[in-house]
């Protein structure tokens, strides 16, 4: 299982790679994009400048660092729509991004995925973003037919769920995404529009709350569950327990989220990604094992235990819960 | 007039109570436990034909065990009942079709696309079209609409009517001399997001319990902040905003449904 990191500028290739990293994603918003839709509705999913390659320049030099250790580089156009009369400068794009050496290309729009498989083109990757929510067998196949050649599972699967899709999808590549970057709800399905400069999002949000209904007011199991995201920082979002039973699954590559944010917290990322599969590896160890070392791990890196809230396999056993609340409803604080 | 269409409870139960000459939607978009049971499907079917009107059922996301229900559920459709399915899985739509072809399938609201968080509207940080982005979606694009129509029989859209993006109703014939794909206008609550974990039960995954006695029909949660402009409405796992009725929209072709929910604050 390869170990797919986000990277932001060639800078940061060598590092991530010696890292551990096998392969690497970036952001790149063209200009045709972002003089007609403005600074926050991104290309890539990203309204904030450091979570995309700042110039074609430093594109390609990314492109030339990766390439020296043979590590490929994808392109992530995973917003939906691409606008119809927009797409044949998109499919040109597409193009030039192959030219330059960019090996696949992270997408979310059905009539992309098409127009770039009727292109043909001869050495690019199409994958299919998460945001298609592929929870099941079928959705594998589904994209496969529209030209998929890798395919991005929805971040709510078990081990088990993933493991069976992995085993119906014959010679389809899938990819989990397993570190960091946990969103509450499901990305694909989720519309909100997160535009704030301190990047609060709004499901992170504190809301004042309002029961509409019988008895006196919000019931507790309600409100805590609904309280358990509010607050919360994704960086803390952890999947290392289950990297060497993905790995034993078949799971072709584990992406670790987080382009933008600092090369420090990609590093440590990646190395704490390659630590678990390398034990995993040596010791070739059942769930409870697993989720042991994951939880020492976690600790070793963060200096605290992990919480449900930041947990993407949750079947390996809840971590510490989460300390009270405090403060009122509305923006979190110490948002770099 | 356009056909409408009204919520009629996840079972149906409330097609009895509905006005002469509207159709039934059942089932739910956002969770299996809201569908209805291989019975009550029967019920609802067979209450429709009755009263003469169409029925919709809504479907959500499926992990690959409650796709395999599903599939068994949609095996005891009657191929001539006057019935539409909303499907909002890519995978259950590649299976309804390859089992049932005769069946009639659109693509859900939470395929189409749009974008429905209220800070669209009230964003500062938005220009004009990008603000306008957020109300296109997969029926925009004659290449989608074409693949979807031949490969999977894909008939219909369901959408919500936003303030941003095109206007639904003035939604041109297909130049390829097919007919123009019915557009289902839902109001006047969109889902604005989703998660696997339901607070009504605890924080768990739908899929974590095998069979949910649907507490979040008891109650909603109605949230603000004031960034979010009017706020948004919890129920269950999905997160609501308030729209327009579809039902006052201005006179539409008869390529438009009005599917119009009472069931939330």
């Amino acid at each position: 299982m390869r170990i797919l990191s986000p990277v932001d500028r060639a800078a940061e290739v060598p590092v991530l790679l010696s890292a551990g990293a096998e392969e690497l994603y970036a952001g790149y918003v063209p200009p045709f994009w972002s003089e007609r839709f403005g600074p926050v509705v991104s290309c890539n999913r990203r309204s904030y400048a450091e979570a995309s390659v700042a110039s074609p320049e430093e594109l390609d030099a990314l492109i030339r660092a990766a390439a020296l250790r043979d590590a490929p580089v994808y392109l992530a156009l995973n917003a939906s729509p691409v606008p119809e009369e927009m797409m044949p400068r998109m499919v040109e794009f597409v193009v030039d991004l192959a030219r330059r050496g960019v090996r696949g290309v992270i997408v979310s729009d059905l009539p992309l995925l098409l127009a770039l498989r009727d292109a043909k083109f001869l050495r690019l990757d199409l994958h299919a973003s998460t945001l298609f929510s592929p929870f099941n067998g079928a959705a594998v196949a589904f994209l496969r037919r529209a030209g998929a050649t890798r395919v991005i599972l929805a971040r709510e699967l078990s081990t088990a769920e993933i493991g069976r899709i992995v085993a119906e999808s014959g010679r389809t590549p899938i990819e989990v995404i397993g570190l960091r970057g946990r969103c509450p709800n499901i990305e694909g399905f989720c519309t909100h529009l997160h535009d704030d400069p301190q990047r609060t999002w709004p499901c992170e949000l504190r809301y004042e709350k309002e029961w509409i209904g019988p008895g006196a007011g919000v019931p507790r199991e309600i409100l805590l569950a609904m309280e358990r995201y509010e607050g919360s920082d994704r960086h803390y979002s952890c999947g290392l327990c289950a990297v060497p039973l993905l790995e034993r699954a078949g799971v072709h590559a584990l992406k670790i989220v987080g382009r933008g944010a600092e090369s420090e917290r990609k590093t440590s990322a990646v190395e704490a990604v390659r630590a678990m599969r390398k034990w995993g590896r040596e010791a070739a160890p059942d769930t409870a094992e697993c989720a042991r070392r994951g939880k020492v791990l976690f600790q070793e890196m963060h200096g605290r235990p992990c919480r449900p809230e930041n947990c993407y396999f949750p079947e390996f056993g809840p971590g510490e819960p989460s300390p009270a609340r405090e403060g009122p409803p509305g923006r979190k604080k110490g948002r770099p | 007039m356009p056909l409408e269409y009204r919520y009629a409870g996840p079972d149906g139960d409330r097609i009895g109570n509905l006005p002469a000459g509207v159709g039934a939607a059942i089932g739910s978009e956002y969770c299996v436990h809201l569908l209805p049971g291989p019975a009550e499907l029967m019920e609802a079917v067979a209450a429709a034909r009755e009263r003469h009107i169409p029925l919709l059922v809504l479907t959500p996301y499926f992990r690959d065990v409650e796709l395999r229900r599903a599939v068994s559920l949609f095996r005891r459709i009657p191929r001539d009942a006057d019935l539409d399915v909303a499907v909002n899985d890519w995978g259950a739509l590649l299976a309804l079709h390859d089992l049932f072809p005769w069946l009639r399938l659109s693509l859900g609201r939470l395929l189409s696309g749009q974008k429905r968080c209220p800070r669209i509207g009230i964003s500062s940080r938005l220009t004009a079209d990008g603000r306008s982005w957020h109300g296109e979606g997969i029926f925009s694009s004659g290449r989608a609409r074409s693949y979807l129509r031949e490969m999977f029989g894909v008939s219909g859209y369901h959408v919500d009517s936003l303030p941003w993006g095109e206007t639904l109703a003035e939604c041109p014939a297909e130049d390829d001399g097919n007919s123009a794909p019915l557009h289902f206008i839902h109001g006047p609550s969109a889902i604005v997001t989703l998660s696997d974990a339901c607070p009504w039960i605890c924080g768990k995954s739908s899929a974590s319990v095998p069979v949910c006695s649907r507490p979040c029909r008891d109650g909603a949660v109605v949230l603000k902040e004031p960034s979010m402009g009017e706020g948004l409405v919890q129920r269950g796992k999905a997160r609501f905003v308030r729209t327009r009725d579809p039902r006052k929209l201005a006179p539409s072709p008869p390529s438009c449904r009005m599917v119009f929910y009472d069931d939330l604050p």
